[in-house]
């Protein structure tokens, strides 16, 4: 007995238990487990500026919930708008809400511009003024006498030419096709109203917060739908974060719950006392523990990802007291604890050894979500072998009440034949033969926007509201920078003529830039004098032509309208985020054009390429590239750490017998690239990771089988029991997260699940024959 | 609330005057509402003066105009130079003399269409639509003048500080449209030989408003 190595790890546990504490006290519960999906993903490294903007931009934009009231009275639809309003503006979830525009914020916009008025041209207006400045009188006169036209004499005294009425109203019309209905930005047709309500999440779209909120938003949508009759439709990621959290949440606990209780029963099965069941839970808690506090010390939060699985480390971290605990059985009486250790202690220690390698393949990736996996996985099973090595022997010195190991028969009907020689021939190669046809029609799918399980009834709302707005969702957007301002407002003004190509090509849909809002002051120049050049050469011919009594004139001094006085206006609150300022890292100021209705990227791509200062920005695609690249890196490395375990068994076994050890997690994996192919899901980075963890777990059982020193029949049927016993809490933890609505769980789980009957199928091929006598 | 209310009094107003015919004078806003919405089809010819501080002279134009349910109004401007214009459902056609027509459609241009909207349904004394923007009284015909009046005034926005009042006098069709802006300027639309016959639309002119 060791006390002292026991008293170490006691002393450790005791340190990670306080970390735990001071780590909990010092933080709310809420802020220690990260929420956020966007946090597993990889930075963009080629380009930290693109992805700083991209961050800003997206950022805000995420923030954003769309409500959109349709109503067949318009009244009807007003009253509601007006309640959800003041509902919304109660709960805490948003910061906030922006429902009636009040006529200051309508008159924000020519307070704004009024002053400017002879400096800003919308592009037919240049054309026009530059080629045709005469057909400017004819319009003048025709909308005069037109009716219709709602020209007073005061607008025209302001603005004898009526250039800035078009100025405005090619504004209004970039910026959507809304009206105000009772104030409220809206759309009416002969049948229906819709009206449209912004919201603005106060945290982070993928906080806690979304989450635990939804419920109360959703009851006060549905009060609002009675109350008074109408539809009601929202969409926003928060909405989908807030899901996604709560599905997540829900499979926490259905996992951890799921693989504890399968754990349970098995122990009480098998060992019929309470020891070994305080003995298995001690070592599974005292990984969580580890698991947990070390993660939080290296990457500051624990990810809500990095805990469904580690709900299914349960499953795993049982293994080393499966085994030191079945030994103890097969013991009976004659129980040694350190000799009971000694017997199991090399095989543990090389199957810890193995599972890291196994986890490795999981840090090369960059993702962080995926590091923290490997982390808290890793520690997590170093956790539980430390307990198991560490105290088993003194918690477990006496011998157990209970002896002789159950299923006595069968596992012995297994292993005789397992001994059969051309049953370790032929089943293996069955398995194989069973794999190949679907090895052939097994297909990759790098496409991130298939990992998403959206849920239908929100993309049905989502469909709804983009309908209103008349935009087509999707994160693509530019993102333009410069050495200075006007720089950046010059090549806004450049791409944004090119986009409208894009547009008439119908490669687009539409965009929004700040530029028409705010012209570059050599652009608004340019327009004074065009306008300036207007009233000298066609003042006269106005007079004449309308009979004016005077002819009319106009300021000469030049004063350009500032971005900043732009940025500062309130009418330009819905439009601010597009620009960025200063970039973070650079010299360099940017401002971002949002794309709606991208049908092509790769004019817009090429469109990028031509200039430095021009970054097609499309997070879906950029993570799918991403997924690519590693997908095959991890490929590589999984054959690599293959290559490496073998050469390392074959080192200490001799080659034939490493060989027999390494076989049966080379064909699981092989076999589960075939289940996913004949199924016809095409597969992704997240089954190849499931591949390691596969290698990982599958090495162990061989490694207890080969293992063996005493090739006697009691020493065998206690592996083989060990191991069915670690096999099938494996499955059944990560059987569960083959039920999870994530995609990305969903694909690992089941490759787990192939992989691991797999591996405890075939795993006797490890064991060496008795010479024949 | 509003709905039932009127519903009663068009009913009792049915009763009252079974026989309330195009010589009778018009004695309500409802009553006004159901005379204008009565034909499908109004022609007529328009005179529009406009006396504007800025010009010595009044801007005087001329010409006929064609009105339809549901298509909308033709503008034919023949004096002081030939201008077309078509205002439909949600889109304004503008034709000046033989040059190609321009086109804008409402949802490119809803500011443009604001004011389009709002004329088009004083033309069709749209009241109901009318009474969101404005405070509309009306005034029954004094003694033998037989002519109604029904004053709109701007309760909010960019139409208050333009206007001061719009008035509609008439009798069994609108016969003036009277528009004061804050400014003092003035301008009269008065209309004459206005028929609702043929009461439908020749194939020329449906065809006119396809565009």
């Amino acid at each position: 007995m060791n006390f002292k190595r026991a008293y170490s790890w006691l002393v450790v546990i005791l340190v990670l238990g306080g970390s735990l504490l001071w780590q909990g006290l010092g933080s709310s519960r809420g802020t220690l487990i990260e929420t956020d999906i966007m946090a597993l993903l990889p930075r963009d490294r080629q380009n930290p500026v693109a992805q700083a903007a991209m961050d800003r931009v997206l950022g805000g934009l995420e923030r954003k919930v769309l409500f959109v009231i349709e109503a067949e009275d318009k009244d009807q639809a007003v009253r509601a708008a007006e309640d959800l309003v003041g509902g919304l503006k109660q709960m805490e979830l948003f910061s906030s809400v922006s429902g009636r525009i009040d006529s200051n914020q309508q008159k924000s916009w020519s307070d704004l511009y009024y002053p400017k008025r002879f400096q800003l041209l919308t592009p037919e207006q240049r054309e026009r003024l530059r080629h045709t400045p005469e057909a400017q009188v004819e319009r003048v006169q025709m909308q005069l006498y037109s009716p219709f036209s709602g020209v007073t004499g005061r607008e025209l005294q302001n603005n004898p030419f009526l250039l800035f009425r078009e100025f405005l109203s090619g504004l209004t019309s970039q910026s959507g096709a809304f009206t105000l209905i009772d104030g409220f930005p809206g759309k009416s047709d002969e049948e229906k109203s819709y009206l449209l309500i912004t919201a603005e999440a106060a945290d982070s779209a993928y906080g806690a917060r979304g989450a635990n909120q939804l419920p109360a938003l959703l009851e006060l949508e549905q009060q609002i739908r009675e109350r008074y009759a109408v539809e009601l439709y929202h969409t926003g990621v928060l909405c989908y974060a807030a899901e996604g959290i709560k599905s997540a949440q829900r499979e926490i606990s259905t996992i951890g719950i799921g693989s504890l209780i399968g754990v349970l029963v098995l122990l009480i099965i098998v060992y019929r006392s309470l020891l070994p069941i305080g003995l298995s839970l001690l070592s599974i808690g005292c990984g969580l523990l580890a698991a947990f506090v070390v993660t939080v010390w290296i990457f500051g939060r624990v990810h809500l990802f990095s805990l469904v699985f580690g709900a299914s480390l349960i499953g795993i971290s049982i293994d080393y007291a499966f085994h030191y605990l079945t030994h103890r059985l097969a013991a009976g009486s004659s129980w040694h604890s350190g000799t009971g250790l000694k017997a199991i202690f090399s095989a543990i220690t090389m199957g810890l050894i193995t599972s890291v390698m196994g986890y490795a393949g999981l840090l090369a990736a960059p993702f962080p979500g995926l590091q923290q996996l490997a982390v808290f996985s890793t520690v997590g099973l170093a956790g539980a072998y430390a307990t198991v090595v560490c105290w088993y022997p003194v918690l477990a010195a006496k011998p157990g009440t209970n002896s002789g190991l159950p299923w006595a028969a069968p596992m012995n009907g297994w292993i005789v034949f397992w001994s059969n020689r051309s049953v370790r021939i032929a089943l293996p190669l069955l398995v194989l033969g069973l794999a190949i046809p679907g090895l052939f029609r097994a297909e990759f799918n790098d496409d991130i926007r298939q990992l998403q399980a959206l849920s239908p009834d929100l993309k049905a709302q989502e469909k709804v509201v983009q309908q209103v707005m008349g935009i087509q969702n999707g994160q693509h957007m530019l993102l333009v920078t410069g050495d200075d301002e006007q720089a950046v407002l010059e090549r806004l003004h450049e791409t944004g003529l090119r986009l409208n190509e894009l547009i008439q090509n119908e490669i687009l849909g539409g965009f929004h830039s700040l530029e028409p809002y705010a012209p570059s002051e050599r652009i608004q120049r340019d327009n004074f004098e065009l306008v300036q050049s207007l009233y000298l050469k066609q003042g006269h011919q106005l007079k004449q032509t309308l009979g004016l009594s005077e002819t009319p004139s106009m300021a000469t001094d030049f004063s350009p309208l500032t971005l900043a006085s732009f940025l500062a206006s309130p009418a330009a609150e819905p439009l601010r985020f597009l620009w960025l300022g200063k970039l973070d890292d650079t010299e360099k100021v940017g401002s971002v054009i949002l794309l709606n209705g991208v049908k092509n990227a790769a004019p817009l791509n090429a469109l990028a390429a031509q200039n430095p200062d021009l970054h097609f920005l499309d997070k879906a695609s950029e993570i799918s590239a991403l997924f690519s690249v590693y997908r095959v890196r991890i490929t590589y490395l999984l054959l690599l750490a293959t290559l490496s375990i073998w050469i390392l068994l074959a080192l200490r076994y001799g080659v034939a017998k490493g060989t027999r050890m390494v076989l049966p997690p080379i064909l699981a994996g092989l076999f589960s690239i075939s289940i996913a192919g004949l199924s016809g899901a095409p597969m992704n980075l997240f089954n190849l990771l499931a591949l390691a963890i596969v290698l990982g777990i599958g090495i162990d059982y061989t490694l207890f089988f080969g293992e063996l020193r005493e090739r006697s029949g009691q020493a065998l049927l206690s592996t083989q029991l060990s191991i069915s016993l670690s096999a099938a809490t494996t499955l059944l933890s990560f059987g569960l997260l083959a039920l999870s609505e994530t995609a990305a769980i969903h694909c690992f789980g089941m490759t787990v699940l192939v992989g691991i009957f797999i591996s405890w199928l075939l795993a006797p091929l490890a064991m060496t024959l008795e010479k024949r006598s | 609330m509003r709905g039932s209310r009127s519903w009663i009094f068009m009913f009792s107003m049915l009763i009252a005057f079974p026989m309330s015919g195009s010589g009778k004078p018009i004695e309500s806003l409802v009553e006004l509402q159901r005379t204008l919405s009565a034909h499908t089809v109004i022609r007529g010819s328009f005179k529009q003066t406009r006396t504007l501080e800025l010009f010595d002279q009044p801007l005087v134009s001329e010409g006929r105009f064609l009105l339809s349910e549901p298509h909308g109004l033709q503008w034919l401007q023949t004096h002081p130079f030939s201008v077309t214009l078509i205002l439909g459902k949600d889109q304004l056609s503008q034709q000046f003399g033989e040059q190609p027509a321009q086109v804008m459609q409402a949802d490119e241009n809803p500011m443009m269409f604001y004011f389009s909207g709002l004329f088009l349904s004083i033309f069709r004394g749209e009241t109901e639509g009318l009474a969101e923007q404005f405070n509309v009284e009306f005034f029954p015909p004094v003694k033998e003048e037989k002519y109604w009046t029904l004053k709109l005034t701007p309760e909010q926005g960019p139409l208050k500080t333009a206007f001061k009042t719009i008035r509609l006098q008439g009798r069994e069709y609108i016969d003036t449209i009277r528009l004061e802006e804050t400014s003092g300027d003035i301008s009269v639309i008065q209309f004459s030989h206005q028929s609702n016959h043929p009461a439908s639309l020749t194939e020329a002119e449906r065809s006119s408003f396809e565009f």
